[in-house]
């Protein structure tokens, strides 16, 4: 009966879709935990979906669950498949349509934190909390704990908005950017200022007879070619992060996604 | 010692003529008469001529005197004091009177035309370029003096490194407009060079970085033709400032006249063909090099094997080419600059202000340290 009532709704949702003008927004009826691949029990759903609509209502930022048998259903880049269920559902709250989708992918078990751009929801979770985000739910989902992965997501949303709101939004330590921000200021400081030296000098021994070659040039009178043999080397492609997730921008949002 | 130097006068008012670079002519500082090269290099050449005559005569003159010495000494009179001696340094200098105020010149055995130092008079050492050691050609001065300073000053502009009490408290020792001698060689460079020539590919397959190189041998042969490489015939101009003031443009080179040197101090050779032409081949072969090597850019990398490379050498012309050497002086150390007296390109090194370059780094070093952590943090 339950598993009836949560197919009715997202056949409502996806009826909604066809129908739903362009600048259509999350209402106080809409939902934001669409486990089309059944994942979860009606309480399972109902207790998350309960929490995902107080967190949107609080900050005004929707913060979404969605699960499909398949990403390439929608594109064949799970980016953009995330933020083609995104934008083809009129995802979001308020003029910006801000939010956060979290979308599991059970074929591949490829995960996708989709976060709108330019507002709320990317100030609150940027690149780095993306990453640190994934890290409170990924060990729940390698597990099969869809519940336990599902509530440390929310929970986690919660806290980051609610710090972003305070104005402290999560950021990456200045303990861990200073080394690279130093080692980008000295080589470039280093740069100008051997350039700069570089110009003090201007006395240099001839090494070349260019200017004086006669209008003929060079007259080659061999030329050689041969082809002996290839070789080939191959490395392991280390994504952005050590958990293997790879980040993208584009279709109105960024993400991280990867396996689980 | 000595001997007669001659130097060009004018035929209006006996005034000393100068060479101008910017008229092409001999002028006249007295009455502002002006000349044309070929007209004075016609009356003067007899003039020379006897001038020669004259250093031989002297030289007789000189021989007589040290006899006259030996005499007196012979008669008792004590000339001990008197030094006749001028040792290993004699071959070295040459003794001349000013024909203007008659005062003795002593100079470099390679001097060639020089001003006297008590009344100016620009003079031409007769003899000097006669015979196997006549220059084939001359470049004459183009630029002046003032616009040898001028390009000093424009050569401190926008060096934020120089130190600021060298431009404020550095003054100019000494600016000399130079005849500088040169050998200039016609020559071919011909041989073959072997490379290991790679192509590389890079795609990605799955989770995995692939790079395919693909190796070739590669064999580049050819020759190329060269005319008038200078390479410097005086001991006393540093060979990189002299190389890095090239090239001139050969199209303005006259048959050599003496009557381009007046006003300028004038050299001639004391470093032979011989001593010179290593330098030379030096240079043909690096072009040759670098020839071959730009016909193999289909490869992204190509490493020499092995090569070859083989000089023909030609004709060696002599030749003057107008140099001004400026000199300065500051915290005790010696500063050199060279400019081309025909196309004005000015060399020299600068001294460093390490204060302003560890300035400089920490200025640019902060913010963007700074403006990158931010920008770090906020990705």
């Amino acid at each position: 009966m339950k598993k009836r009532i949560f197919t009715w709704l997202l056949a409502l949702l996806a009826a909604l879709t066809l129908v739903v003008p362009a600048w259509a927004e999350q209402t106080a009826d809409d939902l934001f935990v669409y486990d089309t691949v059944g994942l979860l029990n009606e309480d399972e759903w109902l207790e998350l979906e309960m929490m995902a609509d107080e967190i949107s209502w609080r900050y005004n930022c929707a913060v979404y669950i969605v699960t499909v048998d398949d990403y390439e259903d929608y594109d064949s880049d799970i980016h953009y498949a995330a933020a083609n269920i995104y934008n083809g559902n009129d995802f979001g709250i308020g003029e910006n349509r801000e939010g956060i989708m979290l979308m599991l992918s059970m074929y591949d078990r490829d995960y996708d934190l989709f976060v709108r751009d330019d507002g709320t929801a990317q100030y609150a979770v940027n690149k780095y909390g993306r990453h640190q985000m994934t890290e409170v739910f990924l060990d729940n989902f390698g597990n099969n704990d869809w519940v336990g992965g599902f509530k440390d997501y929310l929970s986690a949303c919660d806290e980051y908005l609610s710090l972003a709101e305070q104005g402290h939004p999560v950021r990456k330590p200045l303990i861990k950017v200073l080394p690279m921000a130093l080692g980008i200021g000295v080589v470039l400081a280093l740069a100008v200022c051997l350039f700069l030296k570089s110009k003090m000098k201007s006395v240099r021994q001839g090494a070349e007879a260019d200017a004086y070659v006669t209008a003929e040039g060079l007259n080659l009178t061999e030329q050689y070619d041969r082809y002996t043999h290839t070789t080939k080397t191959s490395r392991k492609i280390s994504r952005d992060s050590d958990s293997g997730s790879s980040d993208h921008s584009g279709g109105g949002g960024s993400s991280t996604s990867g396996k689980f | 010692m000595a001997s007669q130097i001659t130097n060009y006068k004018c035929p209006a008012c006996t005034g000393p003529l100068h060479f101008v670079g910017a008229s092409g002519m001999l002028e006249c500082d007295f009455c502002g008469a002006k000349y044309d090269v070929a007209q004075i290099e016609a009356m003067y050449a007899e003039k020379e001529a006897a001038a020669v005559a004259a250093t031989e005569k002297a030289e007789e003159k000189a021989e007589a005197n040290r006899q006259k010495l030996a005499d007196m000494e012979a008669q008792g009179w004590d000339t001990s004091s008197l030094n006749n001696e001028w040792g290993a340094e004699a071959d070295g200098l040459k003794a001349y009177n000013c024909p203007s105020c008659g005062a003795e010149l002593i100079c470099d055995a390679s001097t060639a035309a020089t001003s006297c130092p008590y009344c100016g008079n620009p003079t031409v050492v007769p003899g000097q370029f006669s015979g196997a050691l006549k220059p084939d050609y001359v470049i004459p001065f183009k630029l002046s003096k003032e616009d040898a300073v001028a390009a000093l000053k424009n050569h401190y502009k926008g060096k934020p490194l120089l130190p600021g009490a060298f431009t404020k408290g550095n003054h100019i020792e000494e600016v000399k407009g130079v005849y500088v001698p040169f050998w200039m060689f016609d020559g071919q460079a011909e041989g073959t060079v072997d490379y290991e020539g790679h192509i590389t590919h890079v795609y990605e397959s799955g989770d995995y970085e692939i790079t395919e190189v693909e190796h070739y041998d590669v064999r580049r042969g050819g020759s190329i033709a060269f005319e008038k490489v200078p390479v410097d015939a005086s001991s006393k101009m540093p060979d990189d400032h002299m190389d890095s003031i090239e090239p001139y443009n050969y199209k303005e080179m006259r048959a050599f006249s003496t009557a381009y040197l007046p006003g300028f101090l004038a050299d001639k050779y004391d470093v032979t063909v011989e001593q010179s032409q290593e330098r030379a081949d030096g240079r043909c072969a690096s072009s040759l090099e670098g020839a071959l090597r730009r016909t193999t850019t289909q490869y992204d990398t190509c490493i020499t094997k092995s090569k070859d490379i083989r000089l023909r050498r030609g004709k060696v012309h002599y030749a003057l080419l107008p140099v001004w050497m400026l000199h300065t002086k500051w915290n005790g150390k010696d500063f050199l600059f060279a400019m081309n007296g025909q196309t004005g390109k000015l060399v020299g090194d600068l001294p460093t202000d390490m204060g302003k370059f560890w300035g400089i780094f920490a200025a640019i070093a902060a913010p963007v340290t700074a403006i990158a952590a931010a920008i770090l943090m906020l990705m």
